[in-house]
């Protein structure tokens, strides 16, 4: 039960710490996005696309659906950035919460009429992950997300997949790893608190 | 039966179960009665509001890891609707003028209602089938346990719906009927809970008033005048 951790590693301050420039630049943008500047919503747009459209195309894999999931997503950061609370995370964070959020909402509603089919190809889904792409310009920090990733069991790491890239519920997770429903709670709650420790990410 | 009176609200940060389920909601993997539920502990337990931050702040760092170039076509036409796309105003500064009556409940309300709106795509598909309208936004009134599921109850514009899930079916000739009960009131008829083409249980609420708690009870398909069996569900407000 290598899964089941109960010690919480050593967090490890400042290991390579996020670029804070590149973070503040972000929620200053944001501001001012939030002030109606369009052509800060531009600046905003061009740093944070890659990863809205990486992480919807992820969950959804479908290029056209995610398109237009993005297109929403980033809209939606236009309309709502005035409601933006700096003390409730980083702009990025916020962007991307927004961004998933959509992602699985669309999965969701999708289900909500076609019924659950292929587990399967979720398996895929978050097998692919994997495989990052070369090309894209978040590659540094992707690297080190992967690296991340690295401290979780295997155990832990399928869950946090299954939920985060393949879009599921940890109920649904729990029915296709064939788990108990606690065990998938532990799984996720472990693995996150180790990738927060890991990345070392502090409130 | 023992019917709880609205005024015996949990205090936060008593809830060890949705405490449980951060790391789950932070990561979009948990269902929409459950995302209600951690909500409503994050707007009340400090502590685990700050968790929270640290949480989603770790699962962001996964969509970062999945980055992928967009279309270049989608710049123009996103700045393009942009343009023509008016920004919400700012959120309310806390205890604005046009309150009145049950300021917590209604503020709860308008709450979840924003962070609802447009995430809650299940209750949206159900709201909108129970009360017609694409455009219906349910914002969720309140959660609670029900018969080993849980029962959610939203509003759309003033009207009230019950969603059951994960809620097993009743036994053979029995109906799952709904009560509201106000103070020390006997508990009144409310409607009845049918079964909707994705298996969850789903009812709109007929005389029920904001601040009533609201009863869930196995009866004989007909109804009852009253419970005539222990009430499976108490949907505090």
């Amino acid at each position: 039960m290598r899964e089941v951790s109960f010690l919480r590693p050593e967090r490890r301050r400042s290991r390579e710490p996020e670029p804070e420039t590149a973070a503040d630049a972000l929620g200053a943008l944001l501001r001012r996005v939030a002030r109606g500047d369009e052509q800060a919503f531009e600046a905003l747009y061009d740093a944070v696309v890659g990863p809205v459209y990486g992480v919807v195309l992820r969950v959804l894999r479908d290029p056209a659906q995610s398109e237009e999931v993005t297109q929403e997503v980033m809209v939606e950061i236009w309309k709502q950035a005035p409601r933006y609370d700096a003390s409730r995370g980083s702009a990025r964070g916020w962007v991307l919460t927004v961004a998933h959020r959509r992602a699985v909402d669309r999965v969701r509603s999708a289900q909500a009429s076609t019924d659950r089919e292929d587990r399967v190809a979720a398996r895929d889904t978050a097998r692919a992950f994997d495989v990052v792409s070369e090309e894209v310009e978040h590659r540094l920090e992707a690297e080190q997300v992967r690296r991340s990733l690295d401290v979780l069991t295997d155990l832990q790491r399928e869950s946090v997949e299954l939920a985060y890239y393949g879009g599921y519920t940890h109920r649904q997770v729990s029915e296709i790893l064939g788990i108990p429903l606690g065990t998938v709670k532990t799984r996720l709650r472990d693995g996150l608190i180790r990738l927060r420790d890991e990345m070392g990410v502090v409130a | 039966m023992t019917i709880i009176p609205p005024s015996g609200a949990r205090r936060s940060g008593e809830d060890p179960g949705t405490r449980d389920l951060l790391a789950a909601y932070a990561l979009d993997a948990v269902d929409d009665v459950e995302r209600a539920r951690v909500e409503r502990l994050l707007r009340t337990d400090a502590d685990a509001a700050a968790e929270h931050v640290t949480f989603a702040e770790t699962a962001s760092r996964l969509a970062v890891a999945a980055a992928a170039p967009a279309p270049t076509a989608l710049r123009a036409r996103v700045l393009d609707e942009v343009s023509r796309t008016r920004q919400a105003a700012p959120a309310a500064a806390s205890g604005g003028p046009a309150r009145h009556q049950r300021p917590a409940s209604r503020g709860a309300v308008r709450l979840l209602a924003a962070a609802c709106g447009v995430l809650l795509a299940g209750c949206i598909g159900l709201g909108a089938l129970v009360l017609g309208g694409e455009d219906a936004r349910p914002a969720l009134v309140a959660a609670g346990d029900f018969a080993g599921g849980t029962a959610a109850l939203l509003e759309v514009d003033g009207e009230y719906v019950v969603v059951g899930e994960g809620v097993p079916e009743p036994a053979e000739d029995r109906v799952y009927q709904l009560w509201s009960v106000e103070g020390s009131a006997d508990p009144v008829p409310a409607g009845f809970l049918e079964q909707g083409p994705d298996g969850s249980f789903v009812g709109e609420v007929g005389d029920w008033e904001p601040g009533a708690v609201l009863g869930i009870s196995e009866e004989p398909v007909g109804g009852s005048e009253q419970p005539t069996s222990e009430v499976l569900a108490h949907v505090e407000t």
